[in-house]
């Protein structure tokens, strides 16, 4: 059913792609998704182009897909090295519902580029800057973008 | 003939329209279902069938103006039909229809939950049609009409509740339940999970949301939760449908259980009943789990839960309630032991094995006092120490089980609680007219043992002796090592004092207060070898005063008092028989016993075999409340 089930969402994703969010198989393999998402307009990664990778595991969709950001990324909400682990509410394995889709998550992850939640981070330090510095964070954001997401 | 012909023509064009149409056996006959499903659910209430008012059937009846009605209405519950026991319509055509007869229609619900005057009603209409359609075939307007009027259930409900009476109510709940199946089962659904659109008939409704997937997916995902243990995840698959119902109904428990499916719910969706009870066995340890007060089988291949049998309370707290009630009521020294034991009987819910919930023994009856369970840290180290102590230095009362340590004497007890005569030593019970027989019977185990351990039990003379009888061997040594430690000190006092047996806070050094109050006692005249205790109350009145709060410290104290001269048991241990044959493996540690002393002892078991031996001691009544020193 897996496959069955990923091959409709790729399909229904790739035929009308929601704004700024692109997708391709990984070496044809459906468990494995390169994600290509823009950084949205308005916030400090506009502009910036981040590559991120979703891996669909043998159960999905019993259990929840796994996200990263290949490509580094400045964020409150996002590890601040090569892995790239998130920390997004719908991919928490006691949220994830065998109904969630991916569409859902990849738009949940444009929303956290949009408006992070530093209440809920993995990256403490940037957190406090987005909270009490908010120039400072967005600068920052900036710079990382020019430096890793060109 | 023509007739004949527009009649057949007139019913196979009905068939046609209504192919469900049933054609009677005598000729021009026919009878058709007509299903009975509104618009609008309709509000539908069953007056209790005693008081069946007139049903209220706004465009016919006159009932509107009747003030009573609603206020029935008002308590009794109501229910939303969405589909209602279909109208069945038997029509004949007969000879001269159309021109000069008209139709003659018959109309009927099973059950009857429309009334006789809403049928006539119905019927009557057909003539009307008949007559408006001047004489001409009229059967499809009639049907039409009636079609109609069904999808606002013949104008019931309209303003006000349908009233139908009681005995029609399952009937008519178990017709809409079924018909809502039936047309769920027709509907297509597109399933959140596989994505696939399925019948109704292979899919499932929550019961909770109304939310729907395909069985196949709901089996496929529930089992795996099920096997893997996730229980919390046994609930709606859609997302955020637990959350909103969980915010919706915010003063519920609290617990996440009740978003969780229903046994009854995955047995309709089905999962197979091993899996369903899986899933309640799964449950119901998590529940236990949860509960702190749970207590489980000791058996270590069962380990089941087990619930008191006589819990008072049916919560789960009752255990540790009842659990610390009995240990207070023990420290104060009340009766109440009796009942506390109910408390501790538990049975194991999976073996059935009964056993004790403190010291997870097998059910040893109320009467025992029994050491709490070990391993658990309820205890503080002081308690522990204090059981630890009643264990090694008291014994039981057979009747009551109320613990007594020794502080001097015999071993001829007597309870403080109950009255009981037993033997120090084994616990056993003494008949009350000849307590002294238990040791003089020969091959028993107490036999010439009456003075053993006469110095008193406790810290302050090594290690207790155990008091069971199957220790007796061992149980010697011991006694051998308290005599050549300080037993000495303490010796020959009067027997028969018996000490509350405390669970905790048991004073030691109440053995050496005991021979302080016994000090100022001033022997009988007539009764010379009380004299004997003469020097000894001098003796212990030397002993340094560590009687109190100090208590720890008295078992130390006390050594010195084994170095002061001990008159009686200097010399001439020659000529007593009895005395000499019960110490008779004590001999080693060189204790002596003057004459005159062994004149008092062999005195005093006289008395004591007259069972007079108490006089000896009757002035120390009332001293201390705590000595009990009576036989009574």
């Amino acid at each position: 059913m897996a496959a069955k089930r990923i091959t409709r969402e790729y399909a229904e994703i790739s035929e009308s792609p929601p704004s700024g969010i692109n997708v391709s198989l990984d070496n044809d393999n459906v468990h494995k998704w390169n994600v290509v998402m823009a950084g949205p307009e308005g916030s400090p990664y506009a502009g910036g182009t981040f590559h991120l990778s979703l891996t669909l595991p043998p159960e999905y969709p019993f259990k929840a897909p796994v996200l990263s950001f290949k490509t580094r990324i400045y964020h409150p909400n996002v590890t601040n090295d090569e892995k790239g682990s998130m920390c997004i509410g719908i991919l928490k394995s006691e949220s994830w519902k065998p109904s969630s889709k991916i569409l859902a998550v990849l738009l949940a992850v444009q929303d956290l580029l949009r408006e992070p939640v530093p209440d809920d981070a993995l990256e403490a330090q940037i957190a406090d800057k987005f909270k009490n510095d908010r120039p400072g964070f967005e600068r920052d954001a900036k710079d990382a973008v020019k430096r890793w997401a060109k | 003939m023509e007739e004949d012909n527009v009649r057949s023509v007139e019913l196979e064009c009905l068939a046609a329209i209504y192919p469900e149409i049933v054609l009677g056996a005598e000729p021009f006959t026919a009878s058709l279902e007509i299903p009975v499903h509104p618009t609008k659910p309709v509000k539908v209430v069953f007056p209790a069938s005693a008081e069946v008012a007139p049903l209220p059937t706004p465009p016919y009846s006159e009932t509107d103006n009747e003030p009573g009605q609603a206020t029935i209405a008002a308590h009794v519950e109501s229910h939303n039909l969405m589909y209602l026991p279909s109208l069945h319509l038997h029509l004949t055509l007969p000879e001269g229809y159309p021109a000069e007869v008209p139709p003659i229609f018959r109309l009927s619900t099973t059950p009857q939950w429309l009334s006789q005057d809403q049928l006539d009603n119905l019927q009557a209409k057909g003539a009307t049609i008949w007559e408006d359609n001047e004489h001409l075939e009229m059967v499809y307007d009639y049907v039409d009409s009636l079609q109609q009027a069904a999808e606002n259930a013949f104008g019931c409900g309209e303003g006000k509740d349908f009233q139908i009476p009681q005995e029609h109510k399952i009937s008519l709940l178990d017709y809409d339940i079924k018909a809502v199946q039936a047309a769920f089962e027709k509907e297509t659904f597109d399933c959140g999970v596989c994505l696939d659109p399925k019948k109704g008939t292979v899919c499932h409704k929550m019961t909770g949301c109304g939310h729907v997937f395909c069985v196949e997916c709901l089996q496929d995902f529930y089992n795996n939760a099920i096997k893997e243990g996730d229980l919390v995840s046994v609930r709606c698959l859609s997302p955020k449908c637990a959350k909103e119902r969980e915010a919706q109904s915010p003063s519920k428990t609290g617990r996440k259980s009740k978003t969780q499916l229903s046994p009854s719910e995955l047995l309709q969706i089905p999962l197979q009943h091993e899996v369903i009870t899986r899933y309640v066995t799964l449950k119901h340890k998590a529940d236990l789990e949860s509960d702190k007060s749970t207590i489980y089988c000791p058996r270590k291949w069962c380990q089941g839960a087990a619930r008191s049998k006589k819990h008072r309370k049916p919560e789960g707290f009752e255990v540790v309630e009842s659990e610390n009630e009995s240990d207070t009521e023990e420290t104060n020294g009340k009766v109440a032991k009796f009942k506390a034991g109910e408390d501790l009987l538990s049975v194991c819910e999976d073996c059935s094995f009964a056993f004790c919930s403190r010291c997870y023994q097998g059910w040893h009856g109320e009467f025992k006092s029994c050491g709490p369970r070990r391993s658990d840290g309820e205890l503080t180290e002081e308690e522990k120490a204090s059981l630890e102590y009643l264990k090694l230095h008291t014994t039981p009362c057979p009747t009551c089980a109320a613990p007594a340590q020794k502080t001097h004497g015999c071993n001829h007890m007597i309870c403080f609680k109950c009255n009981s005569h037993f033997c120090y030593l084994c616990s056993s019970w003494l008949q009350p007219q000849n307590p002294y027989l238990h040791y003089n019977e020969e091959n028993k185990p107490c036999f010439q043992r009456l003075w053993e351990l006469e110095g008193g039990d406790g810290d302050d003379v090594g290690i207790g002796f155990f008091g069971v009888g199957e220790h007796v061997e061992e149980d010697d040594e011991n006694e051998f090592i308290e005599e050549d430690d300080v037993g000495n000190d303490l010796a020959n006092q009067p027997h028969h004092a018996v000490v509350q047996g405390d669970v905790f806070g048991l004073a030691p050094a109440e053995v050496v207060e005991q021979a302080r109050l016994l000090a100022p006692r001033e022997p009988a005249a007539n009764r010379a070898p009380i004299e004997r205790e003469g020097p000894l109350v001098l003796r212990i009145n030397q002993l340094p005063r560590v009687a109190g709060p100090a208590a720890l410290v008295a078992p130390a104290q006390a050594n010195p008092g084994a170095a002061v001269p001990h008159p009686g048991r200097q010399n001439a241990r020659a000529g007593q028989e009895a005395r000499h044959r019960v110490r008779a493996n004590n001999e080693a540690e060189g204790a002596v016993l003057d004459e005159a002393n062994q004149a008092w002892v062999r005195m005093f078991v006289q008395m004591a075999l007259n069972d007079e031996e108490d006089q000896l001691d009757s002035d120390d009544e009332g001293d201390n409340a705590i000595f009990d020193i009576h036989v009574r």
